[in-house]
């Protein structure tokens, strides 16, 4: 159907292999591949258009931040790289240039086996990419633990094309498989440990465009046609739920930036998972909230790529600036790179969902969507509609405090290490992507407001009123810096601070201090980990308060499992004994036993009435 | 004449008017005192006063802290186009509209929190800190209010608080819930007594005005007015639940109104008089609380009004 729409890949393969053939001549590898890729993506772009009227085009929402992201994170490589295993470029270029072709490639086919090749090898790929600096411990664990995630996803996968069609046993195994992409509640633990070990635009791109794949294949694979939607609705509503709050609400303690972000994806993840979950449950119900959930799920998916995108892009910024990705090593950056982080300040206004940034479209939409559910007078959709109104509410509130946390422990205030104090504004090539970025996301609010101004006007009002927002507060910036009668009595001082008279670094608040309200409040659910040495007498030496706060699913139940696989094996393990003889004793006893299960077969049928 | 206009000159009646409010709660403060106090107007001489002086940066800011209290108040005057003043749906209403209402405070919220930070202080740090556990309870809270009136009414915009009506006992004591709920988020968000004390400026007990400690001259003006506008807003809300709309025209409903968030006022003024400040493990409890009383509110109308299928 879209075989020609092929070719732009094979380009993209065949530029990253030129790419990988180049060696140790970097320079070259980079052109190579980046080239290729442009090329590929354009080409991909052009294609679609021409056939967008196929009735398959409804991939344009996961092919966009795919085309997007992978053409902003390939700019962004070309400066991020420099430093961080250069010399490993030419391998570099080969897995991001094969990831995003297959990506693409994903999105092409329905046939079982070349969609799971393609998915295997844009897992594989991008194993590739998350372990690029192997160097460190902490990113072979993180890498490794990827690459299970990987196959265990695959297996179900596999699992879910062998169940009938249409069968709740597919729902189940594509729930699993798909889910350990997404990162459901439970499936996320992959992400917060992948996310901070790859490089930066590796992040974006697998963050934006790949985990919001599993959603794509979940609704072709699994729910396109089958009959228990309601069901499904309120499986995909709880998890959404689960995991947007339990998403948001771990994400707080986190002082590695990416890691931050790599919770707040499972949030996001969580929010889209809520609209499509809206979306089944109002099948055959209600139109009106099928579409608003559905276009806001849709729609969030762009959003949360092109934010987040820009975020992790920033990340890169601020780890190539500041050489740390802990943020209580940072602070006072906005002064220094006044640029990227004005950008990275105003996107993170726009994951919370806050106007008038694009964010808050997609979840006014899901927003808007629960409150016709709660208006609908029909008991289930009424409670799963208030379910979403508060879930939502809270998370945005939640998230709001935790984006609060990692751009004012990084941005603003003082330095807190001499490496931040020395910051700069960066390389151009790594900050217009992110511009780019900033602007195709805002341009998204008033394409989407102006483009529904007849069918959906809340739409055009929301795009009208923000601008009117953006225009009022410039506005009242010119009176406030130009027509006041003070406006030449402006003094610089330091920071009154209750009257110290020289505030320091150490006197701030850290990001950690700022979100301990909220994580002592969630205590019985965080169960932080916490070592507190309090001052003693009355000229007190020495006091510390630390804290560590451990992934539920990963220490509270994964481990577990784990532990208890490795002593099974362990048991197990008596039968690898070493002695050649015993191994051919028990191939022969399996053989007999399968000898004996093939002659009983015909009689078991029989037993059983005949059944295949 | 038009509703529209009627609207209209009511919105401009509410910025204009908006500073007596404080005036109006420490009149009343000063009554249960036993003191004169200070003139109702005194905010608006606060104002020019400020409007008029010079400004002291500090020397951590990166641009934000003098940014920070324009974006604010750009974002509450937004906010008050949406809402129904004078008890009359704005033209500007739109399925969903309490949701930019909420996030538009919401933008103003985080905006005065980057400003705090921007100084780099210890207090406002710590100002901004509580002020952003607290607001995400808050938000819960009012969303909870929200889903009860939309079940009440069946409307997912803000003209679903006119359309309220006393109709049997049941929507009589889910309104009354939602309105009390609302009144503690009143509370809360506006940083009054028993959540937090606007005039304990130099104590570790503050939230909001912690955060503003830094700020001087015009900018403190243009916070002082948002606050007062926000105030307002919060007032006409909490009015507008509780005194739906009825043809009674237009002069008395704006005395209804006008009255309304004026013995709003009051009554905030009583409370600030009659009860101490929370601890701050307690104030989370209060917004948990007013959840609850949403979700009672909720079970009332779902199961013991004959409505819902």
């Amino acid at each position: 159907m879209f075989s020609e729409m092929f070719l732009p890949l094979a380009v993209m393969a065949a530029s990253g292999a030129g790419a990988w053939l180049c060696g140790k001549r970097k320079k070259f590898a980079a052109g190579i591949g980046t080239t290729g890729l442009i090329l590929g993506i354009i080409s991909w772009g052009v294609l679609f258009i021409k056939n967008h009227e196929n009735p398959d085009s409804g991939i344009i929402v996961w092919a966009i931040p795919i085309l997007i992201l992978g053409l902003c994170g390939a700019v962004h490589s070309l400066a991020y790289l420099k430093g961080h295993g250069e010399e490993r470029s030419n391998l570099y270029y080969l897995f991001y240039n094969l990831t995003v072709a297959s990506m693409l490639g994903v999105l092409l086919v329905s046939n079982p086996i070349h969609f799971l090749t393609l998915w295997e090898l844009m897992g594989l790929a991008s194993f590739a990419l998350v372990a690029f600096d192997f160097q460190s411990g902490k990113t072979r664990e993180a890498a490794w633990l990827y690459l299970l995630v990987c196959e265990a996803g695959s297996l179900f996968l596999i699992l879910m094309f062998l169940a009938p069609d249409f069968s709740v046993m597919r729902f189940v195994f594509g729930l699993l498989g798909f889910g350990l992409k997404i990162g459901f509640p439970l499936l996320h633990i992959w992400l917060p440990q992948a996310h901070p070990a790859a490089p930066a635009p590796v992040s974006a791109l697998m963050s934006g465009a790949m985990i919001p794949l599993g959603f794509y294949g979940l609704l072709k694979f699994t729910l396109d046609g089958c009959s228990f939607y309601q069901s499904a609705g309120i499986v995909l509503l709880a998890l959404g739920a689960v995991g947007a709050l339990g998403g948001i609400l771990f994400s707080l303690p986190k002082t590695n930036i990416k890691e931050l972000l790599a919770y707040s994806s499972i949030e996001n993840m969580g929010i889209i998972s809520m609209g499509f979950g809206l979306t089944l449950l109002s099948i055959n119900q209600d139109s009106t909230i099928l579409y608003c959930a559905m276009s806001g799920a849709l729609l969030h998916i762009i959003n949360h790529a092109f934010l987040k995108g820009g975020l992790f892009l920033g990340a890169g910024i601020i780890q190539k600036a500041a050489h740390s990705l802990d943020m209580e090593d940072m602070g006072g950056l906005l002064k220094r790179m006044p640029f990227s982080g004005s950008l990275f300040l105003m996107n993170s206004a726009g994951i919370c969902g806050l106007p008038p940034f694009n964010g808050f479209i997609s979840e006014f939409l899901i927003y808007a969507a629960a409150l016709l559910a709660v208006c609908s007078g029909k008991l289930l959709l009424m409670i799963c509609g208030i379910i979403v109104l508060i879930v939502l509410a809270l998370t945005g509130g939640i998230a709001a405090a935790a984006f609060a946390k990692l751009t004012g422990a990084v941005y603003l205030g003082e330095p807190r290490t001499e490496k931040a104090a020395e910051a700069k504004e960066q390389s151009k090539l790594m900050t217009i992507p992110v511009l780019v970025l900033f602007l195709l996301s805002n341009g998204v609010t008033v394409l989407v407001g102006w483009g529904n101004r007849d069918d959906m006007p809340a739409l055009f009002f929301v795009a009208v009123l923000s601008t009117a927002f953006v225009l009022l507060s410039a506005l009242l910036f010119w009176i406030r810096c130009k027509a006041l009668p003070g406006k030449n009595d402006v003094k610089r001082g330091c920071t009154w601070d209750c009257g110290y008279i020289a505030p320091t670094a150490r006197m701030e608040y850290t990001g950690s201090a700022f979100v301990q309200p909220i994580t002592d409040f969630c205590r019985f659910l965080m169960k932080p980990f916490r070592k507190i040495v309090p001052p003693k007498g009355i000229f007190a030496k020495e006091a510390s308060y630390e804290s560590e706060t451990d992934d539920p699913g990963l220490a509270r139940f994964w481990n577990k499992i784990f532990r208890w696989v490795s002593k099974l094996s362990e048991k197990i393990h008596v039968l690898q004994s070493g002695y050649l003889h015993l191994y051919i004793l028990i191939a022969t006893a399996a053989l007999i036993l399968m000898l004996i299960w093939g002659l009983m077969l015909p009689w078991c049928g029989i037993i059983t009435g005949g059944v295949k | 004449m038009k509703p529209a206009i009627y609207w209209i000159l009511w919105l401009i009646a509410s910025f204009i008017l908006c500073p007596i409010l404080p005036g109006i709660i420490n009149k009343v403060k000063a009554f249960f005192a036993g003191r004169k106090g200070p003139s109702v107007f005194q905010l608006y001489y606060d104002l020019f006063k400020l409007l008029k002086k010079g400004s002291v940066i500090s020397n951590t800011s990166g641009g934000l802290l003098k940014l920070a209290p324009c974006v604010s108040l750009a974002a509450i005057m937004v906010a008050a186009l949406l809402l129904p003043l004078g008890i009359v749906n704005s033209p500007l209403a739109f399925q969903g509209d309490v949701i930019l209402f909420f996030y538009l405070l919401g933008t103003a919220r985080l905006v005065t929190v980057w400003g705090a930070l921007d100084t780099g202080s210890s207090f406002e740090g710590m100002g901004a800190s509580r002020e952003m556990q607290f607001s995400a309870l808050a938000e819960a809270a009012i969303f909870g209010i929200i889903g009860c009136l939309a079940t009440l009414t069946r409307r997912g915009d803000l003209t679903m608080l006119p359309s309220t009506a006393f109709s049997s006992s049941i929507h009589a004591v889910a309104i009354l819930l939602c309105a009390l709920a609302f009144f503690i988020i009143l509370l809360m968000e506006n940083c009054r007594v028993p959540a937090d004390d606007p005039n304990t400026h130099l104590e570790l007990t503050m939230i909001h005005e912690a955060m503003i400690l830094d700020y001087a001259g015009p900018d403190l003006a243009l916070i002082l007015y948002g606050a007062s506008l926000k105030l307002w807003l919060f007032a006409s809300f909490f009015v507008i639940l509780l005194f739906p709309a009825i043809s009674v025209g237009m002069l008395l409903s704006s005395v209804i109104f006008l009255g309304g968030i004026v013995a709003a006022a009051v009554v905030v003024g009583i409370i600030e008089s009659s009860i101490a400040r929370y601890r701050f493990i307690k104030v989370p409890q209060m917004l948990v609380g007013a959840l609850g009383l949403s979700l009672i509110a909720l079970i009332f109308l779902i199961f013991f009004d004959g409505g819902v299928k």
